[in-house]
């Protein structure tokens, strides 16, 4: 997805909100892999446990795939989630 | 704790995913650290919003197909369905297995002299545990439910909460029975789900609930303030009645 961040959305510190559209916009946008855990998560409130069972792919998978369905909803939401070393 | 270690946890605490130990580590970290409050601030903050704003976003395509071929593959649903699934995958899933077959049933027994109407409403039942079928508008809210109907047909049904009495509001469609199309408010229960029928009818006739078997399914009808109401389930007949007397109310 390379939509880029929405200029209202640049205070990097303050929860940023977005519209219905935008982020139905967005969520559409991730590959299929990423966009199923995120639903099941978010709006159905399924365990990774769950959501395993129910892709049919190990934990650990569910949640690499969580997080990097997250990272590219952040970015394309302008939500600055920042990496520490 | 480390930053680094706090920040890979992140997500676990947001998803309530965290052992004890691990929760009261991160909390400890949290408590003294501004960048990683932060940090879980704009995470917690972006899981509310997908969660608030994409409030009904149809179930994703590849879990759909997913469904769908197991469908055709006996046995491959067990994968599909988790133990404690939401209720109207669980009705995608092993209810409709059952469900395909029962349809086939009422197609071969067309007809049945005495109501059509009745293997009408059955048949639309069946139906709609079908994937994809079940709601055309998919709320739990009794306020967006009703007014979608507006419009699309001519009676507005009553779409009552009954969350308190543990009947879930699922959603509406719109289905054709009877030579008209006619309004469905759907109700769930556990992995079961309600179908409400309801039309005009001409007369002011009063009718008490009767109920009905039929190949697995109860039906329960009755007429008042001249409208024909039909309640068609796999449900017990007890929790039905129950259902049935609260939506009376």
């Amino acid at each position: 997805m390379e939509r880029m961040p929405d200029p209202a959305f640049t205070d990097d510190r303050a929860v940023v909100t977005s519209d219905r559209a935008t982020i139905g916009r967005v969520v559409r946008a991730l590959p299929p892999e990423f966009r199923e855990v995120i639903v099941l998560r978010e709006l159905e409130g399924l365990s990774y446990r769950e959501i395993s069972e129910v892709v049919g792919v190990p934990v650990g998978t569910v949640m690499s795939r969580l997080a990097r369905g997250r990272k590219r909803l952040a970015s394309a939401l302008g939500f600055m989630r920042r990496e520490v070393g | 704790m480390k930053c680094s270690e706090c920040r890979e946890l992140i997500d676990m605490y947001v998803d309530d995913e965290l052992m004890p130990e691990e929760l009261d580590a991160v909390r400890n970290h949290i408590a003294s650290c501004e960048g990683c409050a932060a940090e879980l601030q704009l995470a917690q903050g972006l899981s509310n919003q997908i969660r608030t704003n994409l409030a009904r976003f149809n179930a994703p395509d590849v879990l759909k197909a997913r469904i769908r071929s197991a469908l055709v593959q006996p046995g491959a649903m067990d994968k599909v369905v988790g133990s404690r699934v939401a209720w109207w995958r669980a009705a995608a899933g092993g209810v409709t297995i059952a469900a395909i077959s029962s349809v086939l049933t009422v197609a071969a027994l067309n007809g049945r002299p005495e109501s059509s109407v009745e293997n009408e409403v059955m048949t639309s039942h069946v139906r709609s545990l079908m994937p994809g079928h079940l709601t055309d508008v998919a709320s739990t809210n009794q306020h967006n439910v009703k007014p979608w109907f507006n419009g699309r047909v001519d009676l507005s049904p009553l779409v009552v909460g009954l969350d308190s009495a543990g009947f879930v509001l699922i959603g509406g469609r719109l289905d054709y029975v009877n030579f008209r199309p006619v309004p469905v408010v759907v109700y769930g229960r556990r992995q079961h789900g309600i179908n409400v029928f309801s039309w005009p009818i001409p007369s002011q006739s009063v009718t008490t609930p009767h109920a009905d078997r039929d190949h697995g399914y109860t039906l329960v009808n009755w007429q008042a303030n001249g409208v024909e109401s039909w309640v068609v389930s796999d449900l017990n007949r007890a929790e039905l009645d129950q259902f049935v007397a609260h939506f009376r109310e």
